[in-house]
């Protein structure tokens, strides 16, 4: 599940309507496989400001545009990062499989080189962000086992489900790898199956990760979050924060697969 | 009095503990942002970035005896204005970036404003005022091909510790170890044609070599002839134009690269030397054909990434026992065997080692068959990317010496970063070739402002 099924959600109204329904019948994972199977729109791009927040409130802002691509097997999803200028130029790739291991390859402009990502590399922070880079590209729904907390919970006023999601033991040594993390709650929104918050325990440094959406609307049909966040906090204070402010989003109008190369990273956006 | 203070820490209590439970909840809730939502600007037609940079760097010891500097003494005080300039239009795209760089020190010695040596003309002249192209093209683009004409990097290989598919690239071997990561490979003039990023050919002209110090300049790797009396003369390759072709494949988890090049050398090698009587009067210098194939690959399994060069180099020109002869060709094959570890948060680990193999060596070659280098880096990050440092070390084929760098990067905010780096150089044998450069170490600080 990565942070662009955090940003949309594809309705399926009727699905939706549908789950609603046997609501009360739905296991954690069921619930689960719905949040992660849902339509978010055979393609997407969207234009955004990831904003960087100190623990002293100083910000530091990204300009990015960012796309994505649903294909047989696969997601693809690259993102550029257009100002400020010492990231001006760089780019990420990565290919979210179904079935086999995923991938990711950075484009830094200084070194006009393209470098494929190993996956350990993907529990690092995503360019300064509280985000990681397996936030991004997501993982596998099949590594983890998921428990109902709660199913009475509300957010924002609207009701959600608690559940809490850990690696199965045959898999944890994988998770901590890919992500970092050790177990997260996990708050569901039970009128459209959408994120809405998160608790992430993360594995080293006694931190805890917090993760809410916010700003939620139908665009195209699909629901959208315009604001998600994540803050990284240590002792149970804030360590840092990041924001993405989603300013523009556009679904299924593109399915060019040339986008998603590493020809295109090195050509850039201009 | 006890009963009051139990009342007291009672009505504390009963602050805190809602404060608590509220904490938590205040890390869901919307951070404060100053930063206005912003719609980045559709891309083209004319985009622009630069930066201006201030670099002071000084050489903490005293070299030994052969380049003009005789101290320890600042070795730059450089300002840089990097300018990049990207136009699109339809099929049509252009590029035009480059950086001006003056460097005062030769201005502040003339003006005694600073004790350092004396630089000669030419060296003065070098330093004060230098600009060099970044990449700059014009670029045209149909559905799968891509066709570049202009100066252009092109990085074809990895390996840090020897060259053996990255062999298109020029370099400033003017302060080496030191440079700007931008400027740890030059651009060079050249049309490229991709095909769906799988195939490229390039057509490299102008045959240019790397950038070179003035002569009696620190790290003026010939300033031991020039002390002789010789005239160093460099000529130009017989042939300007070169060509190359690159096939890349990519499988789940696995990138596969073949290359084919007939190049010419970026470095010089000695070519002819002419006598006055017995007394050597000339050295010339040219470079070198080269014809290469190779193969690169990359490999991700869970936290590794291993990666491998492999190239055959024909065409290698070698010293021999006589220093004044023209050096000899020989066949080589060059190997990098390398991976990358980011096991641990935040931080990457580099080791690779590097083989050259002489191929059929001829005897005169001063060279050993084998010469085996090493390189090993350690980078790790904090503070949301603010921090990085970087240790490096580098043990330079056929135990010509080791480079050690160690760096600290701080973006300081968005536009301003700031950076200071000591490399320094070692050889404890005079047979090495980094001896005569063993005290050419320095300390470097960087200042940096983007718009």
């Amino acid at each position: 599940m990565s942070v662009f099924k955090f940003v949309t959600l594809g309705s399926l109204t009727l699905a939706a309507l549908f789950n609603v329904a046997q609501a009360e019948t739905l296991s954690a994972r069921d619930i689960m496989e719905r949040v992660d199977n849902r339509y978010t729109g055979d393609s997407s791009v969207s234009d955004a400001n990831l904003i960087l927040i100190d623990r002293n409130n100083r910000e530091r802002v990204r300009d990015l545009r960012l796309f994505s691509l649903e294909e047989d097997g696969v997601t693809k999803a690259v993102t550029y990062f257009l100002a400020p200028t010492d990231v001006a130029g760089t780019s990420y790739l990565s290919y979210d499989h179904d079935q086999q291991e995923d991938e990711a390859w950075l484009y830094l402009p200084a070194l006009k080189q393209v470098r494929r990502v190993a996956a350990g590399d993907r529990s690092n922070s995503f360019m300064g962000s509280d985000f990681t880079y397996s936030d991004l590209n997501g993982t596998t729904l099949d590594w983890y086992q998921y428990e109902m907390l709660s199913d009475s919970e509300t957010v924002d006023g609207q009701e959600v489900w608690l559940i809490e999601s850990r690696p199965k033991p045959e898999f944890a040594e994988q998770v901590l790898s890919e992500t970092g993390y050790e177990r997260s709650h996990l708050w569901i929104r039970k009128d459209n199956f959408m994120q809405v918050q998160g608790q992430i325990w993360v594995e080293r440094g006694g931190r805890v990760k917090y993760f809410s959406a916010r700003d939620i609307e139908q665009i195209d049909g699909i629901w959208t979050a315009h604001r998600i966040q994540m803050i990284t906090t240590r002792n149970g204070e804030r360590e840092h924060g990041s924001v993405f402010q989603i300013n523009r989003v556009q679904y299924n109008d593109h399915t060019d697969p040339g986008l998603f190369t590493t020809q295109a990273m090195l050509r850039g956006l201009n | 009095m006890a009963l009051h203070s139990a009342r007291l820490s009672a009505i504390s209590l009963a602050l805190v503990l809602p404060c608590l439970a509220l904490a938590e909840d205040d890390f869901f809730s919307a951070l404060d942002t100053q930063a206005e939502p912003e719609t980045p600007a559709p891309p083209g037609p004319v985009q622009w970035l630069g930066w201006a940079q201030q670099k002071v760097a000084y050489g903490y010891r005293a070299p030994e005896p052969g380049p003009s500097r005789d101290r320890a003494a600042l070795t730059r005080v450089e300002s840089q204005l990097y300018g990049q300039m990207n136009a699109r239009h339809e099929a049509w795209s252009m590029r035009l970036a480059g950086s001006v760089t003056y460097d005062a020190l030769p201005d502040l010695s003339d003006a005694d404003a600073w004790e350092t040596h004396n630089f000669t003309d030419k060296q003065a002249e070098e330093r004060r005022w230098h600009g060099q192209w970044a990449d700059s093209y014009v670029g045209w683009q149909d559905g799968n091909w891509w066709l570049k004409a202009g100066y252009q990097t092109l990085a074809w290989g990895e390996a840090e510790s020897l060259i053996v598919t990255d062999v298109l690239a020029r370099r400033d071997q003017r302060w080496p170890g030191q440079q700007d990561l931008e400027q740890t490979r030059l651009p060079v003039p050249a049309i490229t044609l991709n095909w769906a990023g799988k195939l490229d050919l390039a057509v490299l002209g102008w045959a240019e070599t790397d950038l070179r110090p003035a002569p009696f300049d620190d790290f003026d790797q010939l300033a031991g002839l020039r002390a002789n009396g010789i005239d160093i003369r460099h000529n130009d390759a017989d042939n300007p134009v070169g060509v190359a072709l690159r096939w890349q494949q990519r499988w789940p988890g696995l990138d596969l690269t073949w290359i084919a090049a007939d190049v010419n050398a970026f470095e010089s090698t000695l070519s002819d030397v002419s006598f006055n009587g017995a007394v050597p009067e000339t050295a010339t210098f040219t470079p070198e054909r080269r014809r290469v194939l190779g193969a690169n690959a990359q490999l991700a399994r869970g936290s590794w990434l291993l990666k491998t060069e492999q190239g055959w180099h024909q065409g290698v020109r070698h010293a021999t026992n006589n220093t004044l002869s023209p050096w000899v060709e020989s066949d080589q094959w060059r190997a990098m065997l390398g991976a990358d570890y980011s096991g641990f948060r935040n931080l990457t680990l580099t080791l690779e080692l590097g083989s050259q193999l002489l191929l059929n060596p001829d005897a005169a070659i001063e060279d050993d068959e084998v010469r085996l280098s090493q390189s090993v880096r350690a980078r790790y990050t904090t503070w949301n990317n603010r921090l990085e440092l970087t240790a490096q070390g580098v043990n330079l084929p056929g135990e010509s010496g080791q480079v050690v760098r160690l760096a600290a990067d701080w973006q300081v905010s968005d536009p301003f970063s700031m950076g200071i780096s000591l490399v320094d150089y070692l050889a404890q044998d005079s047979d090495q070739a980094l001896y005569t450069v063993r005290h050419q170490d320095a300390a470097i600080l960087n200042l940096r402002y983007g718009f």
